[in-house]
């Protein structure tokens, strides 16, 4: 462990000390060295009106409990003088127009009342007048002088005997040390800051009730975290606390603003707890579960429990076990946290711990000064302890926001990069797969253009080459073997065409390839093409055997039918499946066609066979048809 | 009146063949017979002939770049191009540059004069697969381009096309419509225009595409 890490551990401590040993005053301030102290003592039911008495000042151990019998109209009363000389520096100059208004001669000068501890609904009356009712003129709540602050004019005052009257209601009360003074201006300049406090408690509770309805907001969209309904709920009881406490009006009686306190720390304190535990990823089996149900249950149960026997006379010591509680929870908390840090080593997390335990600290003396006989010398030290921990709290918040923040963009740019790259991937592997696609295209075009000019064009050559050997060579045959291979040719480049795979158009293209010789024969040449439906797709390759299937038909017919006219007819038969293309070549010469013995009929059968197709020839004395069948759906 | 026209060919053998049958017609006067583009360029300067006869694949280089020079002329001359086989491709690239009509190179002396009469007619000739790659490539661009109705094709030149795919006959697509001769073939010459205005716009298209000129 180093240095520094002591320092963070060390650094909230000192700095609590060093506010508390600069601020929290340890002494009690000059009173002008005319205090006048009440000691209350316990009384009963039966002596319902007990007059105080005044008695020495005690500046040691200068508290007792009083337990005040439920009953109506209870009074405490004070008979005190008043010193004669009492014209000094704080005498004020129309102290003789005032000292007439009264029985007997006051000196005009207004009287500063202490009460250290005032709880329940109240009336604090000076020589028969009202002067205060349920709150104090102003809370001054730090050093050993906390309490109830409540001015008693000068103007009642006598010079000598006066009467003071603390009333309550059914409520009953610790009232703790009174001290009364005359020097009041110095004193009311030191807690000129505690008088603003009236209207900071309005802005205070605005400002609570913003941060509770957030918090509130959080718990909503994240039920999982508990903590923030704790924070909200308490944060509320706190705003309600400012919002009566303080403020220049009356919202509800000091009984239940007493209450309130004690709930909204107590929920304060256990959303804490909370946050702690989740914060540190604790999953301490004994504190989880139903033990934390179970005892935040019992919490509540003891504050409504406190409510309740408010009522009675046993008001103390259930707040003291709750207090006590707190204090437990706070233990609880502190230890968590402290081995959190042990193991954490980071620094927010050394901050936090060590504030915790130094506001742990002022709280255990807060408690033990207010629920025990212990006395240390200094009054309420919490508010001391607050900030530093708070500050680090919100301090945690804003990280872990910033750190979420980061983690979301870190994650993003990731995923982006990662989007990147498949994309990548992606696009290299579909320019492959097309390069791959592209060269199998190529190698079986190429592979089929050679098959087809070795079948057509090739053929024709080697049987014109054969002929020209064999000394046979007659220019009519060559005029046939050429216009032949020409034609084949143009079949194949007809073939190759982007646009020979729609039988549609493909059919065209043969038609006007075929009729010019059709023609020159002297045929009459009949096309009915128009008949088949659109957006029939064959291969090409199947295509072109179909067209010189076709055209040896045809050939045959020119040459052999002695005809007048050939037929070509192509439709479609759906009724079969796979749907046939059916094409015919009909013409009416003078038939006696016969697959036997003709070389090209039989060629013609093969082709056909080749593609899965089927060729049958009807040849008679009123003509020749050759009806071609290709199945459409086959490959392609 | 003969039409002045100038003949590129490089193949001796087929020149002759072509400048005997041209000497046959009438209607045309040949000015020029040249074997090169650069002879052919020059031909044009000197000669102003209004029917050019070309064959596109030339010892230095492909005419389809000639073609398309002679667009800027007025007027613009009459441009036949001369296909071995009829690959129909190199004829339709040609078309797309602004030539209106084609032959193939082993036509006979018929189908030459037929051809060069509905030419100077104002008709045009025009395949079943020209057909086809022409009804493609108004497809493929449907929606694609700024077209408006004008270059667009109409529905009677579209139902003309889609006839002469299956391999129909100018007079079987008049019957078929109820057109005259004349009409089809004019909507066959009509439609070659459209598709060198059409490929001349997907040739600006692309160029925007590539940012080579400014949109708008």
């Amino acid at each position: 462990m180093n240095t520094y890490r002591y320092l963070r551990l060390l650094l909230p401590l000192l700095i609590t000390a060093a506010v508390v040993a600069l601020f929290a005053p340890r002494f009690v301030p000059d009173f002008g060295g005319e205090l006048l102290g009440f000691e209350a003592r316990k009384i009963t039911r039966q002596d319902a009106e007990i007059p105080l008495h005044a008695s020495e000042v005690q500046r040691g151990k200068s508290w007792i409990l009083v337990y005040l019998p439920k009953a109506e109209g209870l009074r405490l009363q004070a008979d005190f003088d008043l010193p004669q000389s009492d014209s000094g520096a704080d005498s004020r100059a129309d102290s003789g127009a005032e000292s007439g208004t009264s029985n007997g001669a006051n000196a005009g000068t207004d009287y500063l009342l202490r009460i250290e501890r005032i709880s329940g609904n109240f009336e604090l009356w000076l020589n028969g007048a009202l002067i205060a009712k349920n709150r104090p003129t102003y809370w001054f709540l730090s050093g050993k002088l906390s309490g109830a602050r409540f001015i008693l004019p000068g103007k009642l005052l006598h010079s000598g005997s006066n009467q003071l009257q603390l009333r309550f209601d059914a409520r009953p009360v610790d009232l703790g040390v009174f001290v009364l003074g005359a020097k009041i201006r110095k004193l009311m300049a030191q807690d000129s800051l505690h008088e603003r406090r009236n209207w900071f408690s309005v802005f205070n509770a605005a400002g609570a009730f913003t941060l509770a309805a957030l918090l509130g907001g959080i718990f909503l969209r994240r039920k999982a975290a508990h903590e923030y309904l704790y924070f909200a709920l308490g944060i509320f009881a706190w705003g309600v606390y400012s919002a009566g406490v303080g403020a220049p009006y009356v919202l509800m009686s000091n009984h239940w603003n007493q209450l309130i306190l004690h709930w909204a720390l107590a929920i304060f304190v256990w959303g804490m707890s909370h946050f702690a535990r989740r914060y540190c990823a604790d999953r301490s089996a004994v504190i989880e579960g139903w033990v934390n149900r179970l005892t935040l249950g019992a919490l509540i149960g003891l504050l409504l429990a406190a409510c309740v026997l408010s009522e009675s006379e046993f008001l103390e010591w259930p707040m003291n076990i709750h207090r006590l509680l707190l204090l437990l929870i706070g233990i609880d908390m502190a230890a968590v946290f402290l081995r959190f840090c042990w193991r954490q080593r980071v620094p927010a997390a050394d901050l936090t711990a060590s504030a915790q335990i130094t506001a742990l600290m002022l709280g255990v003396h807060d408690v033990l000064i207010f629920a025990t006989p212990l006395d240390f010398g200094f009054g309420s030290l919490i508010a001391y302890g607050l900030p530093v921990p708070l500050f680090i709290f919100g301090y945690i918040l804003a990280e872990r926001f910033t750190q979420s923040l980061a983690e979301a963009e870190t994650l993003n740019r990731e995923l982006d990069a990662r989007v990147m790259q498949k994309t990548r991937e992606l696009e290299s592997a579909q320019q492959e797969r097309e390069q791959l696609l592209q060269a199998q295209t190529l190698s079986s075009e190429r592979e089929r253009l050679m098959r087809d000019v070795h079948d057509g064009v090739g053929g024709q050559l080697v049987s014109l080459l054969a002929q020209a050997d064999r000394g046979q060579l007659h220019a009519g045959n060559v005029r046939d073997a050429l216009d032949a291979s020409l034609t084949d040719l143009r079949f194949i480049i007809d073939s190759l065409d982007e646009v020979g795979s729609d039988p549609l158009i493909a059919l065209g293209m043969f038609r006007q390839r075929v009729q010019p010789q059709i023609t020159r024969a002297g045929l009459h040449a009949s096309f009915t093409t128009n008949t088949l439906p659109e957006g029939l797709v064959l291969p090409p390759e199947k295509l072109l055997q179909c067209f010189r299937i076709m055209q040896e038909a045809v050939q045959n017919t020119i040459k052999h039918a002695f005809a007048k006219t050939v037929s070509i007819s192509a439709r479609c038969v759906p009724s079969v499946q796979p749907e046939l293309l059916e094409i015919a070549i009909s013409d009416d010469g003078c038939g006696g066609a016969q697959v036997a013995s003709g070389r090209g009929l039989q060629n013609m059968a093969a082709r056909a066979a080749q593609i899965g197709g089927c060729v049958e020839i009807d040849s008679s004395a009123s003509g020749t048809r050759v009806l071609l069948r290709v199945p459409i759906d086959c490959g392609g | 009146m003969s039409i002045k026209t100038l003949l590129l060919e490089d193949e001796s053998e087929t020149r002759k063949w072509f400048e005997a049958r041209l000497a046959e017609c009438v209607r045309v006067r040949l000015v020029a017979s040249v074997g090169t583009i650069a002879a052919a360029r020059r031909a044009i300067t000197s000669f102003a002939p209004e029917l050019l006869i070309l064959d596109l694949k030339l010892p230095d280089g492909n005419a389809i770049e000639l073609i398309r020079e002679v667009q800027l002329r007025t007027p613009v001359p009459e441009i036949m191009v001369v296909s071995v086989f009829g690959d129909e491709k190199s004829v339709l690239g040609a078309i797309e540059a602004g030539a209106q009509s084609y032959i193939l190179k082993d036509a006979n002396a018929e189908e030459m004069r037929k051809a060069i009469d509905q030419l100077l007619d104002g008709g045009a000739p025009i395949s079943a697969s020209i057909a086809g790659h022409v009804l493609k490539r108004f497809r493929a661009t449907a929606g694609q381009l700024a077209i408006t109705p004008v270059e667009s094709l109409s529905e009677r030149e579209l139902q003309t096309l889609k006839l002469i795919a299956r391999g129909m006959s100018y007079e079987e697509v008049g019957a078929a419509l109820s057109l005259r001769y004349h009409t089809i073939a004019s909507y066959v010459k009509q439609i070659y225009r459209k598709l060198e205005v059409h490929s001349r716009m997907q040739a600006v298209e692309r160029a925007r595409g590539m940012g080579l000129i400014d949109r708008g």
